[in-house]
């Protein structure tokens, strides 16, 4: 009844403003319907943060010789075309472009956005800033980019998206399913990518759609619904209808040429048929969409209206438009036993000889950049937060937005082109830089004796030194330390007291290191060999476009203390008086050795070398393992009879 | 002497001592069907080679580190270092230009050789939290059928690789993402560069194959880095990975400054901690988010690092002292939220789908999980492999 008052009032609609176009011809109203195949037309695009080109380009659409994508297209036209029609669904995921586009909306647009959102028209899927990659990532970077979205979604709409969406990842982890899955909240995690051999097994034993316990530690407690795809992300084939696509259309006026609508209700069944037949319950979902789709979503939605229209007026099966937290609710209430999977789906091939394993390794020095700024990041944000941010000469903001775009499955995977990845770099030195400018300035606040002494500190009181991986760094090794000292404050990230070994470039063998309390520490000197050297002249030139002439000889090794979240200042200076003052020790070189082996190793751990080879020989630990040791000493003393408790203090000092 | 002679026994049951080899060797990238790539790693079936079985070195030595500095061939260069308080060999290689002269992609690994017993069995992490175990060419869901005996047995580390015997444990850690695998019984390889001269067809359009250029001169991208190895008796193994992982992931910040020593101290303290000067978080929980939100609250993570079962001593409940913790400040309000913090997690829990699973042996033992945080004391309980989330304001 109600469809035929929609039909009516459309009329009425069309005949007074003759322009709206509303497209309730199609009764496209439909809900589940027990016992029958119930379709769900899953709406989405799926937009990488960047692969071929860069997010930008991507973003606004340039480049298309490469691709021709623009997610600027798809969001204006899924936000007309959800208008068109109140039954009308899709969902996005990728909030990098979302905000993108959201901040360069009038209110009049985020006005109506916010009604599609809260009238569940338009839906946040996996919600992060990208679509992270489930191999290459850390687990506090999977944590990082997903609060950005989530909280943008929270503050922007007052919403918690419900589900996984990890469709292109290539493989799947476990840390993935129970803690950016269920510890999110999320009730279920969808997906493409599983093992050819895996995937052939369970479309017979119908076991592509599981609950999965990643977490051996916490089980049930922290399991999800998983959705593997028969196929692909993309829609059974015959069913996509991007705009540029070759389709057969339903074509359903009787006054044009070529009417066709019972031959795609029939194709349209018997995709359904064949996806239900590998599926349990009578639940199945069509992903209606494919790599940037959407780009006129008209063509996506008029073709889905008619084809719910004319299935459900067949009547075999029924069609509706669904998402991934709804086709989910459904599996739920569905009274089916579901098999149990256990730890990953890793490693993925799609074929014999096709293992995505590459990519484990791909770009490894993109890899450490993203891994380095990682711990660089969770610092920054310390150290901001321990200044207080209201005051704040720079931010960390930028370097957030920089590492959640490089989680995504193309970034950090090391899977983009060239020029992409030379963009997601470039993103990143801007965040690093902006993260400097906090850590420098926080650093000269919380130390500064003066109470007056802002937070805006100027941040050039301090430098630091990226390129110490080649070598490079300009204040320990240009520095005239004849009439100033080379101040070093250190900071300590985590929350245990540190002791660790520093080491810098300098040129003079005769200098004084001091601790906070003025007394001299250990240090040594390694002399800087050629190799280092040779490399660090070429890079230098290519990273900065310059070449230095004079060269660091030594490295100053010497060892620090640190305490928890916080810091501690090392003063090195030059000795006065030659050679004897300075507290170093210039380490020797021993190229001849009459021994077979050679030792080596200052501590309980030692290593034997082949002095004929040069090859590793041994290894051993000399440390007593604490933990056995005292479980044996324990064990002995229980035996003895003797009084345990005794020990009890001394575990851990052994 | 007789009991000194008896401890020094008893310290030998406690001491691991094993043999190893260490080399750097290349897969050739396959051709014929299926390319090396971007992706896809496909080695050409052959057996890898050597990169070099001479290797010239010198050793440097001092109070706080030894150094061996190893030539493998004129393209990889590395450095051992042995500190003196710590427990692990630092590796730091530099490996490429890796030639391509010969028309052939490469794939460098580099091989550690243990006579341990290991029943091809290996450990990897998932995503630098939990540790899976990994058996050779097979799969827990369904009969593997092995068709690539290399590739199809590696994955993805982020912490590291260990393998272990009925003695010892030999672990390997990682300082960035690395494919990894023990393709024989008592071996661990680490994948540390490639370099490709086919795409694999998977839609990137370009060999892997990056260059650095100065002007127009481009050569092969030289590749520097870091492993650690460390060995350890049966079941002390995991101390080492999880404090030293913690350690690579958080490594000092370092900031210079050039000033005359007495205006220094005039003007700046030399020391401070946020803490209270005598706390410090338990062995067993790392502090992951600390962030000033723009509304002006405080994310607060904390993590426990120990799986259930992995330590005798750390995987059990860990309390954390919010007050200590923030000795400088006080906190006026808590509120505990899911892990990325858009909802309640009282809320969140009520939200929560059952599902029948098949074979399910009815009641589980339910994991152990802190309490929820009592405002005034302000004391964080977690349990094994838990992370809680909250939003603070001070």
């Amino acid at each position: 009844m109600k469809a035929v008052s929609v039909y009516l009032s459309a009329l009425l609609l069309l005949c007074l403003h003759g322009t709206v176009v509303i497209s309730a011809k199609y009764n496209t109203g439909a809900g589940v319907v027990p016992g029958k195949i119930n379709v769900h037309l899953v709406p989405h695009s799926h937009d990488d943060v960047g692969w071929l080109k860069t997010v930008d380009q991507y973003y606004v659409g340039s480049n298309r010789s490469i691709q021709e994508a623009c997610v600027e297209n798809v969001l204006d036209s899924v936000v007309m075309s959800l208008q068109r029609d109140s039954n009308r669904k899709f969902m996005f995921a990728e909030m990098a472009f979302f905000h993108r586009w959201w901040v360069e909306q009038s209110e009049e647009t985020q006005a109506q956005v916010r009604k599609l959102v809260d009238a569940g028209q338009l839906e946040f899927i996996n919600g992060g800033w990208c679509m992270h990659d489930e191999a290459a990532t850390h687990y506090i970077d999977m944590i990082d980019q997903t609060t950005l979205g989530h909280l943008f979604i929270k503050k922007t709409f007052n919403k918690v998206p419900r589900a996984g969406w990890q469709i292109d990842p290539f493989g799947h982890s476990a840390v993935q399913a129970y803690l950016l899955g269920a510890e999110l909240g999320f009730e279920s995690v969808h997906f493409a990518r599983i093992d050819y051999q895996d995937r052939v097994k369970r479309k017979v034993h119908k076991s592509l759609e599981v609950v999965w316990r990643g977490s051996k530690t916490f089980g049930s407690s922290a399991q999800i619904f998983a959705n593997a795809f028969p196929v692909h992300y993309s829609p059974p084939v015959g069913f996509h209808f991007e705009v540029d696509e070759e389709y057969d259309h339903i074509q359903d006026d009787p006054l044009l040429f070529d009417y066709y609508v019972e031959g795609r209700v029939e194709d349209f069944i018997a995709a359904a048929v064949a996806q239900a037949n590998v599926t349990r319950t009578n639940h199945i979902m069509w992903t209606m969409g494919d790599d940037f789709q959407y780009q006129y979503a008209e063509s996506w939605f008029k073709q889905m209206d008619k084809l719910i229209h004319y299935v459900n007026k067949d009547g075999r099966v029924n069609a509706l438009y669904s998402t991934p937290s709804l086709y989910t609710d459904a599996k739920n209430t569905a009274n089916q036993s579901w098999p149990l999977k256990t730890d990953d789906y890793f490693p993925y091939a799609d074929g014999e000889n096709a293992y995505w394993t590459g990519y484990f390794t791909s770009r490894p020095a993109f890899k450490r950049y993203v891994r380095m700024l990682s711990g660089y990041y969770l610092a920054a944000r310390q150290l901001e937060f321990l200044a207080g941010k209201k005051t704040t000469v720079s931010y960390t903001s930028a370097l957030g937005d920089a590492l959640g775009i490089a989680q995504h499955h193309d970034a950090v995977s090391g899977t983009a082109k060239q020029h992409t990845t030379n963009d997601y770099a470039k993103r990143l030195a801007i965040g690093a830089s902006k993260a400097e400018a906090v850590i420098s300035s926080s650093l000269a606040f919380l130390a500064s004796k003066k109470p007056g002494v802002h937070r805006s500190t100027p941040a050039s009181v301090f430098s630091q030194c990226h390129l110490l991986n080649i070598s490079y760094c300009p204040p320990t090794e240009e520095n005239n330390l004849q009439a100033k000292s080379l101040v070093l404050v250190l900071y300590n990230p985590l929350g245990w007291n540190r002791a660790d070994i520093i080491r810098i470039p300098v040129n003079d063998p005769n200098l004084v290191v001091k601790d906070s309390m003025g007394n001299k520490v250990d240090a040594q000197y390694v002399e800087v060999d050629d190799v280092r050297m040779n490399l660090r002249e070429l890079y230098v030139k290519a990273y900065l476009g310059f070449s230095r002439k004079r060269v660091p000889k030594y490295w100053l090794l010497f060892q620090v203390s640190v305490p928890p979240l916080g810091w501690t200042t090392y003063f090195i200076s030059r000795a006065s008086g030659k050679g004897k003052s300075a507290n170093g020790f210039v380490s020797s070189h021993s190229m001849i050795q009459k021994n077979k082996t050679i030792e080596i190793g200052p501590g309980n751990l030692k290593m034997s070398f082949s002095s004929e080879s040069g090859q590793l020989e041994r290894m051993s630990n000399s440390r007593t393992g604490v933990s056995k040791f005292s479980m044996f000493i324990r064990d002995v003393m229980l035996v003895a009879q003797l009084a345990p408790h005794r020990w009890k203090h001394e575990r851990g000092g052994c | 002497p007789k009991n000194l002679y008896n401890w020094y026994l008893l310290m030998k049951i406690f001491q691991v001592d094993i043999p190893i080899q260490q080399s750097y060797l290349w897969y050739a990238s396959g051709d014929q069907d299926q390319a090396s790539g971007a992706y896809i790693f496909r080695p050409n079936g052959s057996p890898p080679s050597i990169v070099s079985r001479s290797v010239p070195y010198k050793v440097v030595q001092g109070p706080l580190v030894h150094e061996v500095h190893q030539k493998f061939g004129s393209w990889i260069y590395q450095v051992t270092r042995l500190y003196r308080d710590k427990e692990h060999a630092e590796v730091e290689y530099t490996i490429g230009p890796i030639p391509t002269d010969d028309g052939v992609g490469k794939e460098v690994i580099t091989q550690m050789r243990t006579t341990m017993v290991t029943n091809k069995e290996f450990y990897t992490d998932s995503n630098g939290r939990d540790f899976l175990k990994r058996v050779r060419d097979h799969r827990e869901d369904w009969h593997l059928e092995v068709n690539q005996p290399v590739a199809g047995n590696y994955y993805p580390l982020n912490l590291g690789v260990y393998i272990k015997d009925k003695q010892s444990e030999f672990s390997v850690l990682v300082d960035r993402a690395t494919g990894g695998s023990s393709i024989r019984d008592g071996e661990v390889e680490l994948m540390l560069h490639r370099r490709m001269l086919d795409d694999d067809g998977r839609g990137v359009g370009e060999a892997l194959d990056e260059q650095v250029c100065i002007e127009d001169e481009c050569q092969g991208l030289i590749v520097r880095g870091n492993y650690y190895m460390g060995i350890h008796k049966l079941g002390d193994g995991s101390r080492w990975r999880r404090s030293t992982g913690q350690e690579i992931y958080s490594p000092l910040l370092l900031a210079f400054a050039n000033e005359n020593l007495g205006n220094w101290k005039l003007s700046y303290l030399s020391k401070g901690t946020m803490m209270d000067p005598n706390y410090s978080l338990p062995p067993n929980v790392a502090l992951i988010t600390l962030e000033e939100l723009d509304d002006g609250s405080v994310l607060l993570r904390l993590a426990h690092l120990y799986e259930h079962g992995e330590d005798v001593q750390y995987s059990t409940l860990a309390k954390v002292e919010l007050k200590r913790m923030f000795a400088s400040k006080k906190i006026k309000e808590l509120k505990e939220v899911s892990l990325s913090a858009n909802q309640d997690k009282s809320n969140m829990k009520k939200k929560k789908k059952t599902w029948k699973v098949e074979g399910d042996k009815g009641q589980q033992q339910p994991p152990l999980r802190g309490r929820p945080v009592h405002s005034f004391h302000l004391l964080v309980e977690l349990g094994p492999m838990e992370i809680r989330t909250f939003l603070l304001k001070f």
